[in-house]
């Protein structure tokens, strides 16, 4: 995406160790990360699994700065920001974080205004066109008609053009890295089905995207790996083929394993030879038709 | 450190689980020592009174073992106002010039009694905001609510709407925490977009310019969460016609009367020292 290139060895984010505790020093205080590990190499698709608690907000809104490490090392690209004084707004230009409820970060009263607040506050400052040509593309993205919305009142949204406008508005600052808190959730399967396809094409554009559920089949169709947060730490991580058919441990941190990769576990357990990784209903579809045809003959 | 916890210097309106004896007053007991306490903060006319209601507050913080950093922090963000309002009170007060002329400044004479005047001032508000930051960290909002409600029940023979009001100054007590919750989130929302939230740019006048835009959206959501709450409340049929039976039943101890007790006479004290 923008000028900046990031080098390509390595990973592009990681974590090492984070602890975080929101109220330090007050008698409210609450430990929400405790040694949370976290490796993206550029242009991947991460998954941040973990029950309602477990930290993975706090770990996301330390990826774009908006806390800083108390504990632990934390870098972003070229930025580390557990030292002294990051280059903050770089971080922010860099990461774009679409927080858990669009109902408290949209702000503006207009669709068009909200979205673009990013374009209007980037550094170096844009002309009145190409602030309109940012948000055109960022609600195009998202699949948002900017005619028909860009005069909408924000309070007069559905809860699934909410969330594609807050998505819209963050890429309107065209980042390279998006960091999306529980984007699925509370969302019917239609809007559901949409935000997906907003997302795979904006995989397709090359960003990095880190996504938080606790619903691990939203997760399984869409990211390649995934991490398993469990009481701020990072439980265990590793490609989705592999965490997602771990159930037992799944269970343990509070989650469900997607139902394909449950109904592949319970398949293997009455004897079918099925291969291990089938976590979606696609895959495990087609490994059963290897077995099975239409006509119900094996 | 963040620059964004706004609530870690905000100490009103957050209680603080605890397992003192203050604790286990009863809610009625400990509005009333606050009342009195306070209310004779208020009206003490001499610097003795208010010294001996400032070491009660912070008897009473340490007695409920709160930490007192934490209940002192709640000073720092009215310090720069008290300290105006204290600076205007030594030159332009009504009190009679008595006493040497320490400092004249036009037409003003600065005396020791200017300078009391302040000071006093000064005592009078600490020990008011370390009291009421006291009290909501030790009272819960139902203890709060159903303590004044059993106070006030004598009024609702009068045909005073006694549990409206209570619920009403309720929900303002605890709305400060979610303001400060709700201006945490539109900053942070707006920052992550670009808006410069780069700490200490600017001096004062920079930091208020800075909260200007969040003025418009906290008010928005503010309201839109009042109205949510009054949803919620006509769903579950809240009505002021007819007194709801309590969960808990409120019981007036003896260690409770000894307590009141004692505030009548630290009251007595305050005003009369």
């Amino acid at each position: 995406m923008g000028e900046k290139s990031v080098a390509s060895t390595g990973a592009l984010i990681s974590v090492e160790s984070l602890g975080y505790t929101y109220l330090r020093g007050t008698p409210l205080a609450h430990r929400a990360l405790a040694g949370a590990d976290l490796s993206v190499s550029a242009h991947a698709l991460q998954g941040l699994a973990g029950a309602t608690g477990s930290g993975k907000s706090t770990l996301l809104q330390h990826l774009n700065g908006l806390l800083l490490p108390q504990e632990g090392r934390v870098t972003v690209g070229p930025y580390r920001l557990d030292e002294p004084n990051p280059d903050l707004p770089a971080v922010r230009r860099l990461a774009g974080l679409a927080f858990q409820n669009p109902e408290v970060q949209i702000f503006e009263t207009f669709v068009g205004d909200e979205i673009a607040f990013g374009p209007r506050h980037s550094v170096p400052g844009l002309d009145r066109p190409a602030v309109r040509e940012s948000v055109r593309w960022a609600m195009e993205q998202v699949g948002l008609d900017f005619d028909t919305f860009k005069d909408r009142r924000t309070l007069a949204l559905s809860g699934g053009e909410r969330k594609k406008v807050a998505l819209a508005s963050i890429l309107a600052r065209r980042p390279e890295i998006l960091l999306l808190d529980e984007p699925m959730a509370g969302l019917d399967p239609h809007s559901r089905h949409e935000l997906l396809a907003a997302l795979r094409r904006l995989i397709d554009l090359g960003l990095t995207v880190i996504v938080s559920s606790h619903q691990m089949d939203d997760l399984a169709g869409l990211v390649s790996s995934a991490a398993v947060m469990q009481h701020g730490r990072t439980a265990f991580s590793g490609p989705v083929g592999e965490v997602f058919e771990r159930e037992a441990d799944l269970l343990a941190a509070g989650l469900e394993a997607p139902l394909a990769a449950r109904a592949a576990i319970e398949l293997r357990r009455r004897g079918w030879p099925l291969p291990s990784g089938l976590v979606t209903p696609a895959a495990l579809s087609a490994a059963l038709a290897v077995w099975v045809s239409p006509d119900g003959k094996r | 450190m963040s620059e964004f916890e706004y609530l870690r210097n905000l100490p009103f309106g957050q209680v603080v689980p605890g397992n003192s004896p203050i604790h286990h007053l009863d809610p009625r007991a400990r509005i009333l020592m606050f009342s009195l306490v306070l209310g004779a903060a208020i009206f003490s006319p001499r610097p003795l009174g208010l010294l001996v209601g400032a070491v009660a507050v912070l008897a009473g913080l340490v007695l409920a073992r709160l930490p007192l950093r934490y209940a002192l922090r709640s000073l720092l963000s009215p310090l720069p106002f008290l300290i105006i309002l204290a600076g205007l009170q030594v030159f332009f007060n009504a009190l009679p010039d008595s006493g040497p002329v320490l400092l004249q400044i036009g037409s003003v004479n600065i005396t020791p009694a200017d300078l009391l005047a302040g000071g006093m001032l000064l005592l009078r508000f600490g020990v008011l905001v370390l009291g009421i930051s006291f009290a909501t960290q030790v009272l819960s909002t139902s203890e709060l609510a159903h303590g004044l409600e059993e106070l006030f029940v004598p009024l609702e023979r009068l045909g005073l709407p006694v549990h409206d009001g209570v619920m009403a100054l309720v929900v303002a007590v605890r709305f400060l925490p979610f303001l400060a919750q709700s201006a945490e989130r539109i900053a942070k929302a707006q920052a992550a977009r670009g808006a410069e939230w780069a700490k200490g740019r600017g001096g004062l006048l920079g930091r208020v310019r800075m909260l200007l835009p969040l003025l418009v959206p906290i008010f928005v959501t503010s309201l839109r969460r009042a109205e949510t709450m009054a949803m919620a409340m006509d769903a579950r049929g809240y009505a002021s016609r007819a007194r709801p039976t309590a969960l808990v039943e409120l019981h007036f101890r003896r260690q409770d009367a000894v307590a009141v007790g004692l505030a009548v006479c630290l009251a007595v004290a305050i005003i009369g020292l």
